[in-house]
């Protein structure tokens, strides 16, 4: 039974499952790599003709680089903010014990399974009467708040591994609480604390239905600028987008393996 | 380099309870420490021992009493004031720093430059003989090693009080006995006051100057190994401190004076508990003679038979079981031990030799003997 | 002082106090108007309950839930086993094509099934040119079904496997050893091993596409719209934040009532000691 090589029918048939599963999630992703050097303004594929237009395009036309620079700018703000108050959040959901603190854990985490559109007209109706819809302060409270559960899971689940005896060893030796948390608690739950970051600036760089809502003509993020291109016109920039976005993605992740690589051999 | 008389903190705790909920940890503790003292506290496990500590320490708030460093009552000072030196049992190092920025940890939190900083480190990890192994990370140093970084780094800031938690328990018995002469000499060099924590009998009577002996949250006796060993206060005392063969039964008091009224027969003891109340006689292994016929003389005598030998070198551990099926120990050496497993003996020993402890019934704990 | 209870209790505030501005006050704000804009009253509820078209909506919307958690499961179960029984390079590689799309932004691969599923596109014409014509799936609730499957498929499979690769593999060979036939110790023993995965991961899929928006906006159509197209109108045409907070509140319910049900299935399963898993 064991092994990669399929040899009963149940297994040939998992294989079979397996690879269009395996199809059906990359496929899409590689059509529009092609698409985006397209010739013409159209979505045929494949293109018949090739240029470097659309990449062009993006960068001149003001509405989609600045959508791009918008996106950054809300992205690292509501993930330097989630990274600040998530730990803070599950540093003291660890620390204390009450009655209610199952409730009070709810309360933090419940936006994770909120449908994304009845978190969009939430944050929409009250943003709007504070009149900081369609401000980078409101995509960056926005944000903030969709990402912060996954960071405090990620903090959670890094100070589930911490040694509280490091913390007495640190108190003995004459630090104070907070030399202790910056000296040593933190420096090591720095992992749960980066992944739970890698996390929100995915999700904001990602979050289209709230953003939708919140956007206007000169406020308005890079999923959103896509969107409505897509809804409007025929217009490959969209592909060329999608392509930077997942480079934009991707070198994330791979900066922050990188580093966690580099934290590793330094340490050793 | 120090002046030991002032290099140490006394330390003296008075009633200390601690409770959680209904279940007391700790139960109106008493202890002193003198100044530059090797203090050991040894029970079993789960009898107060690291509660205790952790009070010293201020990790734990005391229900009730007081623990009062050179006179001045602790309890209100947050852990980070008090000046302790503490050395872990699983010797919380710091997994991000190496060696030498864990000792220099203390000292940067007290403000000292950069420079003094260098040469405190560098002497400290000279002390525990460790130069050139600073640069190291924790995870790169064996237990020994770690184990020494963490004493260094509990007294490199020079505490006048040093807490130990089991730092030996997680090493094997080799290194173990190097470690313990270690500590021995440093204690002497910087004579700060230890306060050793233990359930290794052996241990603390290697190492310590006195040594108070924990049960279900009380101090059962505190004395110097030999008062412990010959003069134990409880039978709890005298079964934890080595080994011990042990009598319960009534003092009686027969025609030649006062008697041990056993299952075993009428066994002659000096004490000053009066007749009529339950006791146990404690005689040390080394302190029994082995005769093959039944003593005639006054002194206490029991039948045994051997079930094993055990030999030793220069001596002899002959475990033997009385007629009432419990069993007992003689250690010794020469002709009279010569005796071979099955035989049937006679047991003696000096009345002068048999120490009466009270009786009591809470007999718990890893104990060892009969 | 970070020992101080008081100061921890203010650690705490602090990220409480920012979600509980900046996203709980909107919630319950419409909530709120669900019961009072334009006046106090259920008449927002009962508006929507009774108008014939957002039931169907409504009905819609449950019903192609049903279809991704189902599609998800059929093809996850598999690609999840597979997971644990095969070697670790091409467990490596199945893990590794799980999460790509994890991490790549549901903008652009939404939109890239745009571009595949079009008129005239890469897929139609392939179906063209084996004589399957006419077969158009955009605009089609089949079409919403593919993106929304596509999108939700890693949460599925990392539900299951996070299951599946606590399972005591030696249960089967006891089961072999016991004569049992692989198939059987297949359906006997480790399926039922896997009910606590496979809740967890139908709870978490079923939820999460009952929200979905984009799919069916860029894939669908205004005839098969779905309840979260129906509140995105109901807000920013007609501005009408009653109508759309009672819709919200019963979406709100419905993910809520699943998610309530999935923790009730799981218990069982728990209980019996196939462990707690994610
Ligand atoms: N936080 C706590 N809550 C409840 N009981 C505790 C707590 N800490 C210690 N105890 C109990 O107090 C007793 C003494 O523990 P401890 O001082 O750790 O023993 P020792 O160090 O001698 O092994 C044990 O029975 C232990 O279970
Ligand atoms: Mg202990």
């Amino acid at each position: 039974m064991r092994g990669g090589i399929p040899r009963s029918p149940g297994r040939i048939f998992a294989w079979g499952m397996a690879g269009l599963v395996m199809l059906w999630l990359t496929a899409p992703v590689l059509v529009l790599l092609p698409l985006s050097f397209s010739g013409r303004r159209s979505f045929r594929f494949p293109p018949d003709t090739w240029s470097l237009r659309w990449y062009e395009n993006f960068f001149t036309d003001s509405t989609w680089h600045a959508s791009l620079l918008t996106s950054l700018k809300v992205g690292l703000l509501s993930t330097a903010a989630s990274m600040i108050l998530g730990t803070m959040a599950a540093f003291a959901l660890h620390k204390l014990y009450f009655s209610g603190k199952a409730f009070v854990t709810g309360f933090l985490l419940a936006p994770m399974i909120f449908p994304g559109v009845v978190s969009a007209i939430a944050i929409f109706g009250v943003y709007l009467t504070w009149h900081i819809s369609g401000t980078l302060t409101g995509f960056v409270a926005a944000h903030t708040v969709l990402s912060l559960p996954f960071v405090i899971v990620s903090v959670r689940s890094a100070l589930r591994i911490f040694d509280w005896e490091l913390e007495k060893a640190a108190a003995s030796l004459g630090a104070s609480p907070f030399e202790t948390f910056r000296l040593v608690t933190l420096p090591l739950i720095l992992p749960g604390v980066l992944i739970g970051g890698l996390f929100a600036f995915v999700i904001s760089f990602d979050e289209v239905v709230v953003s939708l809502f919140l956007q206007t003509p000169f406020v308005r993020t890079l999923p959103v600028q896509m969107y409505l291109s897509v809804t409007e016109s025929i217009d490959p920039t969209v592909a060329a987008a999608s392509t930077i976005i997942v480079i934009v993605t991707v070198a994330s992740i791979l900066i922050s393996m990188l580093f966690w690589q580099k934290r590793k051999t330094s340490d050793a | 380099m120090h002046n030991p008389s002032q290099s140490g903190a006394s330390l003296e705790i008075s009633d200390l309870s601690k409770a959680y909920g209904s279940f007391k940890a700790l139960d109106a503790v008493s202890l002193t420490a003198r100044q530059g003292e090797f203090l050991s506290l040894l029970g079993p496990s789960g009898s107060g021992k690291t509660t205790t500590l952790n009070m010293i320490a201020g990790f734990t708030s005391p229900t009730s009493g007081e623990i009062r460093v050179d006179g001045r009552e602790i309890s209100t000072l947050p852990p980070y004031r008090r000046d302790i030196g503490i050395v872990f049992q699983h010797y919380a190092l710091f997994p991000h720093l190496t060696a030498a920025q864990n000792i220099a940890f203390p000292l940067q939190r007290r403000g000292m430059p950069r420079r003094d900083v260098a040469v405190r480190v560098a002497e400290a990890l000279e002390m525990v003989k460790l130069d050139g192994y600073g640069d190291r990370y924790p995870r790169q140093l064996s237990g020994g090693q770690q184990q020494r970084v963490a004493f260094a780094r509990a007294v490199v800031f020079k505490p006048k009080l040093l807490l130990m938690d089991e730092p030996l328990g997680a090493l094997d018995k080799k290194l173990r006995e190097d470690l313990q002469g270690e500590i021995r000499r440093i204690h002497r060099s910087l004579g700060i006051t230890f306060v050793f924590v233990t359930h290794d009998q052996e241990e603390a009577l290697a190492l310590s100057d006195r040594i108070a002996v924990f049960n279900h949250g009380r101090i059962e006796q505190i004395g110097t190994s030999r008062e412990l060993y010959e003069t134990p206060a409880t039978e709890f005392v005298a079964r934890f401190i080595g080994e011990a063969n042990i009598f319960s039964g009534t003092l009686v008091r027969g025609d030649a004076g006062l008697a041990l009224d056993t299952p075993v027969g009428l066994l002659p003891v000096e004490t000053r508990l009066p007749a009529g109340r339950q006791a146990s006689l404690v005689v040390r292994p080394e302190r029994l003679e082995i005769g093959k016929a039944p003593h005639a003389g006054s002194d206490p005598h029991v039948p045994a038979t051997v079930r094993d030998v055990v030999y030793l070198g220069s001596n002899r551990r002959i475990e033997i079981v009385f007629d009432d099926g419990r069993t007992g120990i003689i250690r010794g050496s020469g002709r009279g031990t010569d005796v071979g497993a099955g035989e049937r003996i006679d047991i003696r020993w000096s009345i002068a030799d048999g120490y009466v402890v009270p009786f009591s019934s809470s007999q718990t704990g890893d104990g060892h003997g009969s | 002082m970070l020992n101080d209870t008081r100061l921890r209790w203010l650690i705490l505030f602090v990220p409480v106090a920012v979600l509980g501005v900046f996203f709980w006050y909107g919630v319950a704000d419409s909530l709120w108007k669900s019961f009072a804009s334009p006046e106090i009253g259920l008449q927002n509820y009962a508006a929507f309950l009774q108008s014939p078209a957002e039931m169907a909506v409504l009905r819609r919307t449950f019903l192609v839930s049903i279809g991704v958690t189902a599609v998800c499961l059929a093809f996850g179960y598999p690609y999840a086993y597979l997971m644990t029984v095969t070697t670790a390079r091409l467990r490596t590689l199945l893990m590794v094509v799980v999460l790509i799309p994890f991490w790549t932004s549901m903008m652009v691969r939404t939109y890239a099934w745009v571009a595949l599923l079009q008129n005239n596109g890469p897929l139609d014409r392939v179906f063209k040119s084996l004589g399957i014509g006419g077969l158009a799936l955009i605009g089609t609730p089949g079409a919403i079904m593919i993106g929304i499957t596509q999108i939700l498929m890693p949460f599925m499979i990392m539900s299951l496997y996070a299951n599946m690769v606590r399972i005591d593999r030696r249960l089967l060979d006891a089961a072999d050893s016991l004569g049992a036939s692989p198939a059987v110790a297949f359906v006997k023993v480790f399926v039922p091993m896997t009910v606590p995965g496979v809740v967890a991961g139908c709870t978490l899929v079923f939820v999460l596409s009952l929200g979905f928006y984009l799919a069916p906006v860029l894939l669908g159509s205004p005839q098969h719209a779905m309840l979260s197209q129906l509140i995105v109108q109901q807000v920013s045409q007609l501005l009408d934040f009653g109508r759309a907070g009672a819709m919200a509140g019963v979406l709100l319910a419905l993910a809520l009532s699943v998610v309530a049900l999935g923790a009730v299935l799981a218990r069982p399963a728990i209980e019996r000691g196939y462990g707690e898993n994610t």
